[in-house]
C-alpha cells in the first residue's frame, strides 16, 4: 500500500511504537463452549446418520441415542451463541440477511437448518420403531448441514486478519474432521454403555480412522499457525503442544488399537477432553499471539502487557 | 396486549423492514496529511463532543502525549504520537530523555546541543480514524447487515440493527471497530453521517486548526494529496508517501487515506494490509476436503465391519 520511495533516515524511537494493529475479538469461554458443543452435536448427528444408513441392524440402536443427544447439545450451543452476543435480545437479526461471503452468516443459516433437522430426528428417534425409516431419511438429509456446522467456524476464523487464525488455512478441515472424531468417540461410548458389541467394533474402527485423519490436519494447522509470523516458542509452550498431542491423539490411538472396554472408554473420554482444550487454544489464538509476539505483527516493539483486547 | 403488539412490532418485525436506500451521492472521505498535524487533539475532542462520546479517563500512558492509546467504541479519532531522535545524538550513545536533550550534555546550552545534532529528532503525529474501506472487510463479515456503505460511500454501522456478535471486530485489519461494554454494540467513526446529510463538514475536519484533516469528494482529495507529496519531495522529504489512496493487489482503496513520512507500521498501520476474505473460496474448498475425508473415515470402517 505504501509507495516504493526510500525510507526516511534511521531514527531511534523514544517511545514503544504504536500498539499492535488488529484487535482480538471479544470472544472467550462462551465461544469455546459453542465450538465444542456445536461440533460434538454435529459429529454425533453425522456419524449416527451415516451408520444408520450403512447398517441399520448393527448401528441403529446406537444411532438412535446419537440423534437423541445431538438435539439438546445443539440447543445448548445456541444458548452459548446467543449469550455471547453484545445484545442477546437481537439474536434474530442474524436472519435478516444471507451473505455467502460472510462465514458467520452462512454458519448461522446452516446451524438453524441443522437444529431444525436435529429436532425432527430427535423426535423420530424418541418415537422408536415406527419412525425408523423416516429417521433414516431425515438423518440422511441432515448429514450435509451437520458437517457444514462442524467446519464453518474454521472458515470464519481464517477469514480474519487476526494473528495465527489468518494463517491457519486448514483450520476448517481440522475442525470438521475433529467433529467426525468426536462423533465416533461419542457413539463408541454409547455402544460400550448400552452395550452393543457389534457396534463397538465398527465405532472403534471409525474412531481410529477419524483420529488419524484429524491428526494430519491438526499437525498441518498448528505448523502453519506457528510459522506465520515466525516466533520463538518457549519450552513451556512447546511442552503444552506436545502434551496435548500425546493426550489428545497419540494415547487415544494406542488405547483404541488395544481395544478392551476400559481402554476404549478411556480413549473416547480423552478425545473429548482434549478436543475441548484444543478448542480453547483455537479460540484464544489471537489473544495469545498478541501477548507473545506483538512486534512481529506490527513491525515495532510493544510491551506485552499492553496487548490489546476489545471492549 | 399492547405490550405484546409493541414487542412484536419493535423487536421482531422492525429489523426485517427494508426501506428504500437513499440515492447515491458523490463519494466523500478524509485525507489526513500527517506532516501538518500538531497533535492538538482538537479532532478527538470535536468528535467526542459532536457524537456525545464519553471521556476515556485521565490515565497517564507514559507514551508521549497519548492518553487514549487506540481507537475504541468511545474514541473514534485517535492522535498517534511517535517520538524519535537521531541514533547518534549523544556521542556516548546514551538514550535521550523525552524532553529532547541528553543528560550528559545538559551542562551546556540546550539549544546549542540540539542544533549541533547531526540528525535532529522528529515527532510524528497522526490523527487515526476508521479507514472507510471501499470494500470493507467488516461490512462483508457482518452477519446482520448492520454495516453498510451509505450514500456517501462511507462505512456506517446501523446501531438499531447491530447485535454485537463481534465478527466485525475480528475482521477489521486496522483494529478500528470495537464492541462497547456499555450497550454491547459495535461502534466506530460514522464520518459524521448526520452532519454530511445536512451539508456540513465532519466535526474533526472542521475543528482541525492546521488542515491536517481534510474532508471532501474523494477524487479532489486524491489529486490534492498527490500534489502535496510532490511538493514535499521537492522540499527534501523523500520519505513522504500516500497510504491507501489507491487499491493494491491485496486491499481496496481507503476512503480515509493518509500522507505519511515513514513506514506505515511506525504509525500503527499495517504495512501490507490484506483483505481477510481473499482466500474465502479456498477456505470453503478446504472445508469440503475435510468433509469428504470425514465421511470416508466414518463410512469405510463401518462398511468394512457392519455391512
Amino acid at each position: 500500500m505504501a509507495s516504493d520511495l526510500p525510507a526516511a533516515p534511521a531514527y531511534v524511537s523514544e517511545t514503544d511504537g504504536p500498539a499492535p494493529v488488529t484487535k482480538a475479538p471479544p470472544w472467550g469461554w462462551l465461544i469455546t463452549a459453542d465450538l465444542m458443543l456445536s461440533e460434538l452435536s454435529a459429529g454425533l448427528f453425522a456419524v449416527a446418520a451415516l451408520s444408520n444408513l450403512i447398517a441399520h441392524d448393527v448401528y441403529g440402536q446406537v444411532a438412535r441415542i446419537g440423534f437423541l443427544m445431538a438435539f439438546p447439545l445443539v440447543i445448548a450451543d445456541l444458548c452459548c451463541l446467543v449469550a455471547d452476543l453484545g445484545d442477546p435480545l437481537r439474536f434474530h437479526h442474524m436472519l435478516r440477511v444471507f451473505k455467502i461471503r460472510s462465514p458467520m452468516s452462512t454458519g448461522v443459516w446452516a446451524i438453524s437448518l441443522f437444529s431444525l433437522l436435529a429436532l425432527v430426528c430427535c423426535g423420530l428417534a424418541a418415537a422408536g420403531k415406527p419412525a425408523e425409516f423416516a429417521l433414516m431419511i431425515a438423518g440422511g438429509i441432515g448429514i450435509a448441514p451437520a458437517l457444514f456446522v462442524g467446519g464453518y467456524k474454521g472458515v470464519l476464523f481464517s477469514a480474519t486478519p487476526q494473528a495465527d487464525w489468518k494463517d491457519a488455512r486448514w483450520l476448517s478441515a481440522d475442525l470438521v474432521t475433529s467433529a467426525g472424531m468426536l462423533g465416533a468417540a461419542g457413539l463408541l461410548l454409547t455402544a460400550l454403555f448400552l452395550p452393543v458389541p457389534g457396534a463397538v467394533e465398527g465405532m472403534r474402527r471409525a474412531q481410529i480412522a477419524t483420529l488419524l485423519v484429524n491428526l494430519v490436519f491438526s499437525t498441518i494447522m498448528t505448523a502453519q499457525a506457528l510459522k506465520h509470523p515466525p516466533r520463538e516458542i518457549g519450552a513451556a509452550r512447546l511442552g503444552e503442544y506436545l502434551l496435548m498431542l500425546a493426550v489428545g491423539w497419540i494415547a487415544p490411538l494406542v488405547l483404541t488399537f488395544a481395544g478392551g472396554a476400559v481402554e476404549l472408554t478411556v480413549a473416547a473420554c480423552l478425545i473429548i477432553v482434549a478436543a475441548a482444550l484444543y478448542r480453547r487454544e483455537v479460540v484464544m489464538m489471537p489473544h495469545r499471539a498478541l501477548r507473545e509476539n506483538p512486534a512481529a505483527l506490527n513491525g515495532e516493539g510493544w510491551p506485552p502487557e499492553r496487548a490489546r483486547q476489545s471492549g | 396486549m399492547n405490550i405484546i403488539s409493541r414487542i412484536i412490532q419493535n423487536r421482531l418485525l422492525y429489523p426485517f423492514r427494508r426501506p428504500a436506500p437513499p440515492p447515491p451521492r458523490s463519494a466523500m472521505g478524509f485525507f489526513t496529511d500527517t506532516t501538518l498535524c500538531i497533535g492538538c487533539k482538537a479532532c478527538e475532542v470535536a468528535c467526542k463532543q459532536w457524537n456525545q462520546l464519553p471521556a476515556d479517563g485521565f490515565s497517564w500512558s507514559g507514551k508521549s502525549y497519548d492518553n487514549t492509546m487506540m481507537l475504541s467504541a468511545s474514541t473514534w479519532r485517535h492522535v498517534t504520537f511517535v517520538e524519535q531522535f537521531g541514533a547518534d545524538i549523544d556521542g556516548n550513545g546514551a538514550a535521550m530523555v523525552p524532553g529532547g536533550y541528553s543528560p550528559s550534555t545538559a551542562s551546556g546550552s540546550i539549544l546549542e546541543t540540539l542544533l549541533a545534532q547531526p540528525k535532529p529528532g522528529r515527532w510524528l503525529m497522526m490523527s487515526d480514524v476508521c479507514k472507510h474501506c471501499a470494500q470493507a472487510p467488516c461490512q462483508v463479515a457482518c452477519p446482520t447487515g448492520a454495516i453498510i456503505h451509505n450514500e456517501f460511500a462511507d462505512v456506517y454501522i446501523q446501531n438499531d440493527i447491530c447485535n454485537g456478535c463481534g465478527y466485525c471486530v475480528a475482521a477489521c485489519p486496522f483494529g478500528v471497530i470495537t464492541r462497547s461494554d456499555v450497550d454491547g454494540h459495535a461502534h466506530k467513526c460514522t464520518l459524521c453521517y448526520d452532519r454530511q446529510r445536512d451539508g456540513m463538514t465532519p466535526a474533526c475536519a472542521k475543528a482541525c486548526p492546521t488542515e491536517s484533516i481534510i474532508f471532501g469528494p474523494l477524487e479532489e482529495l486524491r489529486e490534492r494529496a498527490r500534489r502535496r507529496v510532490i511538493q514535499l519531495h521537492e522540499r527534501g522529504q523523500t520519505g513522504a508517501r500516500l497510504y491507501g489512496d489507491q487499491a493494491t493487489e491485496t486491499y481496496p482503496a481507503l476512503h480515509a487515506f493518509f500522507l505519511l513520512l515513514d513506514q506505515p507500521s511506525l504509525y500503527g498501520l499495517p504495512d501490507q494490509p490484506y483483505f481477510p476474505q481473499l482466500h474465502l473460496g479456498g477456505d470453503y474448498l478446504r472445508m469440503a476436503v475435510g468433509i469428504v475425508l470425514t465421511v470416508a473415515a466414518v463410512v469405510v470402517p463401518l462398511l468394512s465391519y457392519g455391512f
